[in-house]
Parts: C-alpha cells; structure tokens; sequence
C-alpha cells in the first residue's frame, strides 16, 4: 500500500461571519489521498471544496492536527503544496515571465537556471510569445495557462486546483487536461482537483470524493481507476452513475452560492 | 502629432478665452491698471522675471521647499501606512491619531513648529511634510488593506518570506492607491509652501508674492498669481506621468493606451 500525501483526520471548519455568528463551511471531513494519485473533489457551490483545498495549502488556519501532509501536521503555507487559485491570482505588476520565474527567485534557482525552466514552462502551456505581456492584456484562458505555469516551476510534490479550467472555452479545456494529465503521469505529483464538471472528474482522476451541499461532508467515494479495453464503456457509466449521486445534492443546493 | 497638438489646443482653450476676457476688462476702463493691470503687461513682468533669472531663482526654492517636504511625506507615510496593515502595534498608535490630525487643518501648526525650529527653511520643510503625510499614509494604509489575499498566498506558497511578501506583493499591489495618496498631497505641498512664504517670507513664489503686494506692485501681484499657477501646472502634469510611467501593468493605463 502508498503512503498517504494527505491525510484528513475529522476535519471541521467555520468561518468567522461578519455579524458575529459562525458560517460551518466543512464538518467531519476524513480523507486520505495516497502519494501520487489524482483525486477530484466534486460537489455543488457553496459547499467548501475551496476551502478545504486552503485548508490543505496551509492558508487557513485551523486549531489542532486534522490534517498530515507527509505525515507532518499543516501549520501554513508551503512549497511543497502548489495552489492553482479558481480566480488565477497572478501578480499583475509582473510579467508572465516574472510571475513564472517568482517563486524560483525565492528559492534561490540560480538565475539562467530560472530562465530556462521558465520558458520551458511557459511554452509547455502554450504561451510562447506572451513572456512579455501582462496579465492585463491576456485573456481568461492564457492567464489561468500562466498560473498554472508559475506554480508548477516550484516543482510542487502536491498541486492543489481550484476549478482550474472553469474559464477555459472547450478546446482549449480539453487540451489543458490532456497536458494535466500528461504532466501527472510524467511527474508523479498528487493531484487534488476541485471541478464542477462530472465528465473531467472521471476522466482526469482515479478517485472522485462527491461532496455535499454545506456544511460540506463527504457523500461518497467513487474508484474511477479504468484502463483496458473497456475503459471507456466503463467511463461512460461511472459518468452516469456520479451524475445520479451529484444531482441530488446540485438540485437543492442554495441557488446564490 | 497633429492629433496631439489639437487635443492640447483643446484643452487650453478655456485658459485662452479667460485670458481674452481679462484682457478686453482691463482694456476697458471700467477697472484700472491698479486693479486689473492688462495681460500684456503682467506677461512682459513674467518674461523679464524670466530673463533676469529672478524666476528661475524663486521657483527654485519653493519647488525645492514643496519636494522635499512632500518626499520626506512620502516615505514617512508609505512606511507608517504598510506597517499599520501588517503592525497591529503601529495601528494601534496611528490609528486614533490620524483620525484627529486628518481633519484638522494642518497649517493651525505652524506657530508651533515655528517656536520650536525657528525661522529657517526647516520650519517651512516640517510644515509641507506634515501637511502631506496624511493623504499619503492613509492611501498607502487602504491599498495595502485591499491587497487580494490570493496574491498574499500565492507569494507564501511560493516561499516568499513576511519581509519578501512587504516588499514585493503588498507595496507593488497598493502603489495604485499609494500614487492616488501622492497626487492629493502634491497640490497639498504647494499650497503648504506658499503659505508658510507668504506668512514667514524668505523668498520663493510665495515671498515674491508677498512683497510685490507690500509695494502696491500689482502688476508683479498678478505675475506672481501667474507663475505659481504655472508651476503647480507643470509639477501635477509630471506627476500624473509618473504615475502613468509606474502603473504600465495596470488596467487603467491598457484601457488608456489602446
Ligand atoms: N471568508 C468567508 N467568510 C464567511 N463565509 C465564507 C467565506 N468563504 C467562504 N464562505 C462560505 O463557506 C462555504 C464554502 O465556501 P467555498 O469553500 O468557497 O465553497 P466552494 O468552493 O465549494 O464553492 C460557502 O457557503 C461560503 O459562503
Ligand atoms: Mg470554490
């Protein structure tokens, strides 16, 4: 058996609301995700699937040791485990080359060194030619393209994304998944996945952890592990079957959140 | 180019039609060369005050008076104003007090500062500069408040350390906000310096402008109205290119470009 990358011990969270009353955004999480696997997090809006990603990343802050990332409790943020943000959070002020080379001057890469990994980078994920550009001057699509380029040159053994092709049109959704899941297979990293899509969590992951509407528990765990000839068919009906779960939990979910 | 000179004629056409205006009043003899001397005589003033260099000499000395109390402000208040959003020690110590000074006029000080510093260049560099730290503090302290914190914890996750974050997320992030601080407090200096040379003399705009009124000059009244104004003109212009300079990445300047 895999050691665990992560491993989620009864995990609840609240957030602080600016009345003075709590908002239970997760209650009683328990999840292991072995070293090296692909795992989806599926669920309606609202139900805490970014917030237990920041949890994870070491962003939020929760009191006691719910959560062990190599076996070492979370006390904050890391290089170990990169954050694809839903809203892409690239620095502005930078270029998509010093957005891509940032984290790699923090860690001190020499500096040719930095500059080579990040045009690779940056080619690898289809932005050749736009080194130069803003964020400003991007659209949704290359900008989400340009996070996912910075936080890979950290060389993270853990990626944590947050809906990271919700803004993508279809193709180049479809592109960016396949090069995800080349660079999964390649790299051997963990990958937790947070999507709203049904079909691109049983496509990319071999687990998907159906959540439901919050406060967010987990409903379900799903093996969506297939190879061989009847993959396919297989994919198809595991599909089906999640969509089944999903759509009790999407259809009363708070329509705002 | 010819697009530019034609937005420029249309931005000065204002300016030119007041100066019609008080050229046909002064012509007029409903007023006197005492009260409204003509535009060609106070335009003769500025350019012999150009020729013999007098101009240069009183510009010299208020600009420098104004920059640097207004740079002393800025680095007083872009530090006081990112501490006080990471410091909860030097919140609590601005906090109360910015919101006394802030509306309080600041120039009420200068009979302190004035005992306390004397007469010199110092009293007037001390009046400028307290007159400008709190536009630029608290600007700086609001941009540095509403930094995203997914640019903070992007930075964190990227192994940036508390003083990295500082310096390369939270300043580069509220610099739009900072430049806003610095383009209130720029007129603010001006103004500042004026008054303390009209009140405690010793040259520039402001003391030309007083003593030209102790003699009865009036046209050297109306010169020195004029050359204050065309000063502060050119001093807000740079500044608002500077600020275009800086924010390069930023929207504001994209929409504006393109
Ligand atoms: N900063 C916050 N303060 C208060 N409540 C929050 C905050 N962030 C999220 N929540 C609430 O916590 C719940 C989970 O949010 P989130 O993790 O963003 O859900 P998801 O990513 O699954 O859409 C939501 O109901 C949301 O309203
Ligand atoms: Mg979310």
């Amino acid at each position: 058996m895999k050691t665990a990358a992560v491993a989620i011990n009864r995990l609840s969270y609240s957030y602080a609301a600016s009345d003075g009353r709590s908002v239970l955004a997760l209650s009683d999480v328990s999840l292991v995700v072995e070293q090296g696997s692909f795992v989806s997090l599926l669920g309606p809006s609202g139900c805490g699937k970014s917030t237990l990603l920041y949890l994870i990343g070491g962003f939020l802050k929760q009191e006691g040791t719910a959560i062990h990332v190599d076996g070492v409790p979370v006390t904050g943020p890391g290089p170990d485990r990169g954050i694809v943000f839903q809203q892409f959070a690239l620095f502005p002020w930078r270029t998509v080359l010093g957005n891509v080379v940032y984290g790699m001057e923090k860690q001190r890469v020499p500096r040719a060194e930095r500059l080579d990994r990040a045009h690779k980078l940056i080619r690898d994920v289809g932005l050749a030619g736009f080194e130069a550009s803003y964020p400003s001057q991007l659209s949704g699509g290359m900008r989400q393209r340009a996070a996912i380029a910075r936080t890979l040159a950290v060389d993270p053994a853990i990626l944590l994304m947050d809906e990271p092709f919700g803004a993508l049109d279809a193709q180049t959704r479809g592109i960016m998944q396949e090069q995800l899941r080349q660079i999964w297979q390649a790299t051997g990293k963990t990958v937790i996945f947070v999507t709203h899509d049904v079909r691109e969590a049983v496509y990319l992951s071999q687990k998907v952890v159906v959540m439901s509407k919050r406060p967010g528990t987990i409903k379900e765990i799903i093996d969506t592990s297939f190879e061989g000839s009847e993959a396919d068919a297989r994919v198809q009906s595991a599909v089906e079957d999640i969509w089944q779960q999903v759509k009790l939990e999407f259809a009363d979910a708070p329509a705002h959140a | 180019m010819a697009r530019l000179n034609v937005a420029w004629l249309k931005r000065l056409l204002p300016i030119i039609g007041l100066l019609v205006i008080w050229q046909a009043v002064a012509a007029s003899h409903v007023t006197s060369a005492f009260l409204l001397p003509s535009v060609v005589t106070v335009a003769e003033r500025v350019w012999s005050d150009i020729a013999s260099g007098t101009l240069a000499g009183k510009v010299g000395l208020t600009l420098y008076r104004a920059l640097a109390g207004f740079l002393i402000a800025t680095v007083a208040g872009v530090t006081v104003g990112l501490s006080m959003s990471i410091l909860p020690v030097v919140r609590w110590f601005f906090d109360p007090l910015i919101s006394v000074g802030f509306p309080t006029p600041k120039i009420a000080l200068l009979p302190i500062f004035m005992l306390w510093l004397g007469l010199g260049d110092e009293t007037k560099i001390a009046m400028i500069t307290f007159a400008c730290f709190f536009a630029i503090t608290t600007n700086a302290y609001a941009g540095a408040l509403g930094v995203e914190r997914a640019f903070i914890w992007s930075a964190q996750m990227l192994g940036a350390s508390r003083r990295q974050i500082l310096t390369d997320i939270i300043l580069p992030a509220a610099t739009p906000q900072i430049l806003t601080g610095m383009q209130i407090a720029l007129p603010v200096s001006l103004i500042s310096t004026l008054v303390t040379e009209m009140i405690m003399g010793g040259g520039g705009l402001g003391g030309g402008l007083l003593e030209a009124s102790r003699y009865a000059d009036s046209p050297g009244v109306f010169a020195a109205i004029v050359e204050i104004a065309a000063a502060g003109a050119i001093v807000i212009n740079v500044m608002f290119a500077l600020r275009k300079r800086l924010l390069r990445w930023h929207e504001e300047t994209q929409t504006r470009d393109q």
